[in-house]
């Protein structure tokens, strides 16, 4: 289901907006803009569909079957300023309370935090960790979306039209963190047992589902950023390029869920330890890839770092651990029981 | 952001700038210092002989299909040029990772400076010992891949830059000069020469009118005793606040500013004498706009210089403020005089000085006295230290040079 089938001009729109751009067609084209900045975000919210996303998808089409190059361009600078102004600052989107619930415009609440009582987890032996997040960069995933008003629109929940990080982002991306951060090689067997098979060995005999289970992160706000790359020759910018980014400062949640589906009936004090291990080094895949390497794309330069802050820890088996909401020292106690099984010849970086 | 291993220190000496999407500067984009650093970094790769695409205008990518076909690395970097190797490009990630904590507003209002009728609009920036975190993220365990230390390699370019250039934005108008914290160790200098060509992969001949290395010349100015006083007599300056009224400034900004940031906001003046004195010594307008930069001539965005169309054009000459560098009081100019200037169709390419009836030399010369003379009358101060730097290709470092005497150009079109 998207919103472009709901998306249509009305004619006294179009009129309007037209109308709005006609205003400043004998004047520079500096004034212009300034215009453009000025009038049209007002426009747009006032005017347009109550849905912010329906607003969007609306000024899409506007510029799609508009003629003129200056009017095109006119309302691209229009909706940037309109995200600058209404959508960055919280308005018209979503709210993050202050329990972490996400609230649409119309106050209802969706996607809170997840609250599972221990004895819904699936088996005695599975856990769920959910762990907060706050963005001190911004952060970049292109969407899918190919009817929009520019080229590089962050992703969004398909129903809702909410920023997220896709589950299969926060997958695969754990899946490397987990091998960097354990010094662990990618066929290693403690990542296929918890990830799975890798991608392209549906042929292969060794088939193994994974025990980790993950959910999308939802956000609140929408900004832009920009990138100008320069021209060697004139060491001018030649065509910036706009991104649509979740801002700094914006709030998540992580939650994972490790259910050892292959462990079912087996003696719990032998896969307790393994258990342990797996979680202890996938605390240390989500230190580091939240604080060291950054979840998002173009991470290289800097974008996707966050500040971990309150963790929740549910298990029926690992239950001395559901006292720690503090993920330091969660890990903490994690490497002190690892330790002990060193020291008893259990080896964990094999 | 923590202090860790892979966090070094960018002191700044002038402000850094680096424009968001409202053109403004509140925090630290990464984006615009990697674009520094690849700049520098094609300039080296080039004059050492190595070869750097123009990523505005690159196919580099890198060649899964080889890739897949041979299963070495090698075989698919061949469709790559020595710069986007470590920057990335197309189907291959950047090598390092960096990430730089945010600085403190120097200002925020609007500094005007003005000089003659001219007037120039200073922004803030941003001030202050920055932590730089450096990551390398190539796979180490992957088979046949080119082993380096890409963060030596960055932390050496950062030296490199912190010596003889600027980063960021708006250097020309003297924003981005830097030190590092000087307990960082990157390549040396002969090592580094060595790593930017290690096994040059594609080599296309036509580069010669992009920045090289030996073409970039760096004056540094330096002095002890200096009184900031002495400056308005030959600028006039007035901060204008903005919606967010900074008290703390009091009409005084200069002696504010050298007091509180350890700099003085000369740039402005420095370049208004250099474009004066270039518009003096060479009865060439179109010479002076190439390399002092033009945003439009007479309402228009094109300057027209012998029936070839040039679009917009950033500048050459990149001045600093003055900057106190320990006991001493420090600028720097830096100019990018290339031998070869493409002309603005189908690609054309011709030799400096016989499109601008002027050579390298002349160039220097006249520069070379307008940076003294400029020096001694803004700054009040007798016989300033002004040395004039190059990169030797041959030697592979930075030497002194002797400026030549002056050359003139005569209507036979020889230079005499």
């Amino acid at each position: 289901m998207t919103y472009d089938f709901y998306v249509g001009l009305w004619e006294n729109d179009e009129d309007d907006l037209k109308e709005e751009l006609k205003k400043t067609e004998n004047r520079r084209k500096s004034q212009r803009i300034r215009n453009a900045k000025r009038m049209l975000p007002r426009f747009f919210e006032t005017r347009f569909s109550a849905n912010w996303y329906s607003k969007t998808k609306e000024i899409s089409l506007f510029v799609k079957i508009c003629e003129e190059n200056d009017e095109r361009e006119l309302l691209k600078i229009g909706y940037d300023e309109y995200v600058l102004r209404y959508l960055s600052t919280g308005n018209g989107v979503l709210r993050m309370n202050d329990d972490w619930t996400l609230e649409i415009g119309d106050g209802s609440s969706i996607f809170g935090s997840i609250a599972c009582p221990a004895l819904l987890l699936p088996t005695r032996n599975s856990f769920l960790l959910s762990i907060k997040f706050v963005l001190q960069k911004p952060f970049i995933s292109k969407d899918d979306e190919g009817f929009y008003i520019h080229d590089n629109p962050v992703s969004k929940e398909k129903v809702f039209k909410i920023p997220y990080i896709r589950a299969s982002s926060w997958k695969g991306n754990l899946r490397w963190a987990f091998g960097k951060a354990n010094e662990l090689h990618e066929d290693d067997e403690r990542i296929l047992r918890v990830f799975g098979n890798k991608k392209g060995e549906e042929a292969s005999e060794n088939l193994r589902k994974g025990r980790l289970y993950i959910y999308p992160t939802f956000f609140d706000q929408i900004s832009l950023d920009i990138i100008n790359p320069h021209d060697r020759t004139t060491k001018t910018g030649k065509n910036p390029i706009t991104l649509e980014v979740v801002p700094k400062g914006r709030r998540g949640d992580l939650h994972l869920l490790y259910v050892p589906f292959d462990k079912i009936g087996e003696d719990e004090r032998e896969i307790k330890k393994e258990i342990e291990t797996d979680l202890l080094f996938l605390c240390r895949a989500i230190r580091a890839l939240l604080t060291e390497y950054g979840m998002s794309a173009k991470r290289t330069s800097g974008y996707g770092v966050a500040e971990m802050g309150e963790t929740a820890f549910k298990s029926i088996l690992l239950r001395e651990y559901e006292k720690y909401s503090d993920f330091e020292e969660l890990v903490s106690a994690l490497s002190g029981k690892c330790r002990e099984f060193v020291s008893r010849g259990v080896r964990l970086n094999e | 952001m923590a202090l860790d291993r892979n966090t070094i220190q960018i002191k700044t000496l002038t402000p850094l700038w680096t424009g968001d999407v409202k053109g403004e500067c509140n925090e630290v984009k990464e984006t615009g210092i990697i674009g520094s650093l690849r700049w520098w970094y094609e300039a080296l790769v080039r004059g050492l002989g190595g070869y750097a695409c123009d990523p505005t205008n690159s196919d580099c990518k890198f060649n899964y299909k080889e890739y897949k076909r041979t299963g070495k690395i090698q075989d698919g970097l061949r469709d790559m040029c020595d710069a986007c190797y470590l920057f990335g490009c197309t189907g291959w990630s950047r090598r390092f990772l960096l990430e730089i904590g945010n600085g403190n507003p120097v200002y925020k209002g609007t500094l005007k400076v003005k000089c003659d009728r001219r007037g120039w609009y200073l922004k803030g920036g941003l001030y202050d010992s920055l932590n730089a975190r450096i990551l390398n993220t190539s796979q180490e365990d992957r088979q046949d891949t080119v082993r380096e230390d890409y963060r030596a390699i960055v932390i050496s370019l950062l030296e490199f830059i912190s010596r003889w250039g600027a980063i960021g934005a708006k250097t020309q108008q003297g924003y981005g000069v830097f030190s590092l914290n000087p307990s960082e160790t990157g390549l040396s200098e002969t090592e580094l020469p060595r790593v930017l060509t290690n096994g040059s992969r594609k080599r296309i001949s036509e580069q010669k009118h992009l920045p090289h290395i030996e073409e970039i010349f760096v004056w540094k100015v330096n002095f002890r005793n200096f009184e900031v006083k002495s400056i308005p007599q030959w600028g006039n300056f007035t901060y204008n606040r903005g919606i967010d009224d900074d008290m703390s400034i009091g009409p005084d900004i200069l002696q504010f500013l050298y007091s509180k940031y350890d700099f003085v906001p000369t740039s402005p003046l420095f370049r208004y004498r250099l474009r004066k004195s270039l518009k003096q010594s060479f009865n060439n307008s179109d010479l002076r706009h190439f390399m002092m930069g033009f945003m439009g001539i007479g309402g228009s965005p094109r300057l027209r210089m012998e029936r070839e169309v040039y679009e917009k054009m950033g500048s050459k000459i990149h001045v600093s403020h003055l900057y106190k560098k320990g006991d001493l009081h420090e600028m720097r100019i830096w100019a990018w005089i290339p031998k070869y200037v493409l002309l603005n169709s189908n690609g054309r390419v011709r030799l400096f000085e016989k499109h601008f009836r002027t050579s390298t030399n002349s160039i220097l010369n006249t520069l070379s006295g307008e940076i003294r003379k400029s020096a001694e009358e803004i700054f009040a101060v007798e016989n300033p230290s002004v040395v004039c730097w190059n990169f030797d290709v041959a030697q592979k470092r930075v030497v002194k040079v002797e400026i030549p005497e002056n050359e003139s150009y005569q209507e036979t079109g020889e230079l005499k």
